[in-house]
């Protein structure tokens, strides 16, 4: 029996199956029947390189802190070029620290109306200690990094701070840290290029803590 | 230093206040065209009838100046202390008594150093109190006193210096604040830039003159033809002004526009100069689902007035400068060839220079007698160089 026959002898069941096939196709294009589900294949990205990774330990002591600003409706920061960046100024700030004796953590902003879109954003840069999004400029974390920190309202942008959680005899139980602003870099160009020459610091700005050396 | 906040907005940021330069979208779509308009349109580009005021750049580069310096002293290093660091500098002037003061953009600081390079103090810093600077535009040394004005958002701070100190005296809300940081200075008046989108063109000007005081005397300049208000917000951002104090005039460029205007302190045109070898880069209007946006095309091989205009002595002097492509990891655009004209403030008569510094990337943005004093990020970071040529 050929081929043909089969068809020609099943033809009913072959149109049943095309009709059903299409039909069910169109209707999932369309959008306008939900339980069909989606099926999404995909190849896992291959990572091979090794990132920034949070201590998780109690704060206490000085730490220099990482800001990174960015937003899911810049096209700078949608860079491809951009998250290899600011894994590079992690690390390097993180060694920076530790030769200091210093902690270090990194805060991700993304300056975005919707939070799920901050997240999505956000979770292009790797490891974070804390991340903010949502309500754009208005919201907390670009709240804290533009206004309280005065700096300009850019992104991408790596703003760079630090905190002393030293407490003296005489303080409160809670210790109250104190922060100062140490640098700012703005812009996908700038970041590279900060980069490039090493991520330098003012090396004064620590000395508001007195006695702290150099970063 | 346009230029340099140029390369900054081109290269690198999605920043509130200047998406202006690469999208804007308005409000006001009644007014809003189906079709694409490049700008400037052909009636807003003036033509010279007399070569007396055209002024173009010599082919081969070479001008009348040189650049053979006595000395060079530099503000700016890779890594040091604070002061010392410049996040970017986006205006700059100088007392003509041996301070120069810088903007910086990134730090929201107005910073002093003597023509040595060395640090005096800080006019003013970042935060939100009294005096303190939220998102500086730009700033303005006073002629003859120890003043110095710093724009900020919908305010003007005025400082005086009192040796290596500098002491907030008042905070001024003029009835037009500054919408691009331009101001400058003569005679015991200042002027500022401003255009007030609401209001239709017809009715204002872009050119706004004030006491010491913060008391609003008159307004004059044209602000660009054309109908809709969001094109003409879009060039009076990007208009820089001068005042030559000894022949009490006022010099004003407008980026996409080849041309430099004269003005007396009253507000009447005294002279118009033409740059036939500027070469435009055209600002696309369009609409879409009922916007209107304008965005800079940003083309290799056109030019970009810098915010270079100043006046020292009985001039002006104001620079353009061509952009060329890069390559490289991120790509973009940067700065190539730069030109410079003397104009003199009373005639409008000027004559070409030559480049704007002795290095590519290199632009004078101020000069004091002897000493010129240029931007660069050359040696890959910020710098201010002074040269001197005593």
């Amino acid at each position: 029996m050929g081929l043909g026959s089969v068809v020609s002898n099943n033809r009913w069941w072959f149109l049943s199956a095309c009709v059903l096939i299409t039909s069910f196709f169109v209707l999932g294009i369309s959008g306008k029947f939900q339980l069909i589900p989606i099926v999404e294949v995909y190849w896992p990205e291959k990572s091979t390189e090794i990132g920034y990774v949070p201590s998780y330990e109690k704060a206490s002591g000085k730490e220099l802190v990482m800001v990174f600003i960015g937003s899911s409706a810049c096209a700078y920061s949608n860079h491809e070029a951009l998250p290899k960046l600011i894994e590079d100024a992690k690390l390097k700030l993180q060694r920076k620290s530790a030769e200091q004796g210093w902690a270090f953590n990194v805060i991700g902003v993304s300056v975005d109306w919707r939070t799920s879109d901050g997240v999505a954003h956000l979770s292009r840069f790797g490891h974070f200690d804390e991340i903010m999004t949502g309500r754009k400029w208005h919201g907390t974390g670009a709240d804290i990094y533009s206004r309280k920190f005065p700096g300009i309202n850019a992104t991408p942008q790596i703003f760079v701070f630090a905190r002393d959680y030293t407490q003296n005899a005489e303080e409160a139980i809670a210790p109250a840290p104190k922060e100062i602003s140490i640098y700012r870099v703005v812009g996908l160009l700038p970041i590279e290029n900060w980069l490039k020459r090493g991520c330098p610091l003012p090396q004064d700005a620590p000395q508001v803590f007195s006695g702290t050396g150099t970063i | 230093m346009n230029l340099i906040l140029h390369k900054f907005a081109t290269n690198f940021q999605c920043w509130s206040r200047f998406l202006t330069v690469v999208f804007f979208c308005t409000l006001f779509q009644g007014t809003g065209r189906a079709q694409t308009v490049m700008h400037p349109t052909k009636e807003n580009i003036p033509i010279s009838s007399d070569p007396r005021f055209e002024l173009r750049h010599e082919v081969d580069g070479t001008g009348v100046w040189h650049w053979d310096s006595s000395s060079i002293s530099e503000i700016g290093v890779n890594e040091g202390d604070a002061s010392q660091m410049i996040g970017l500098v986006f205006d700059l002037e100088t007392d003509r008594k041996g301070t120069v003061y810088y903007l910086d953009m990134i730090h929201s600081e107005v910073r002093a150093y003597d023509y040595e390079g060395d640090w005096i103090g800080n006019v003013a810093n970042s935060g939100s109190g009294p005096g303190e600077l939220e998102s500086p535009l730009g700033l303005l040394v006073v002629p003859d006193s120890n003043q110095i004005i710093i724009a900020d958002q919908f305010t003007n701070h005025v400082f005086e210096r009192n040796e290596a100190t500098f002491e907030l005296v008042s905070t001024q809300h003029p009835k037009y604040p500054s919408s691009n940081g331009q101001l400058c200075a003569m005679n015991g008046h200042y002027y500022l830039v401003f255009y007030d989108m609401t209001t239709p063109a017809s009715e204002q000007k872009i050119i706004h003159k004030y006491t010491l005081d913060g008391e609003w005397l008159t307004s004059f300049g044209e602000p660009y033809v054309y109908h809709d208000p969001l094109s003409v917000s879009e060039f009076a951002s990007d208009t820089f002004i001068a005042c030559n104090s000894t022949h009490q005039t006022i010099a004003v460029v407008t980026n996409q526009i080849p041309a430099m205007t004269g003005y007396s302190d009253q507000g009447k045109q005294l002279w118009q100069v033409t740059f036939p070898d500027y070469r435009i880069d055209r600002l696309k209007e369009y609409v879409k689902n009922g916007v209107t946006y304008i965005s800079a095309m940003y083309e290799a091989g056109t030019s970009i007035f810098s915010r270079s205009l100043f006046s020292d002595g009985e001039y002006f002097y104001v620079t353009y400068v061509f952009r060329e492509k890069v390559f490289g990891l991120l790509g973009g655009l940067d700065f190539s060839e730069s030109h410079t004209f003397m104009v003199n403030a009373h005639s409008g008569i000027g004559v070409y220079l030559g480049a704007a510094g002795p290095e590519i990337g290199e632009v004078l943005v101020a000069i004091d007698g002897e000493y010129r004093f240029t931007v660069t990020e050359n040696s890959g970071f910020p710098q201010i160089r002074i040269h001197s040529f005593r």
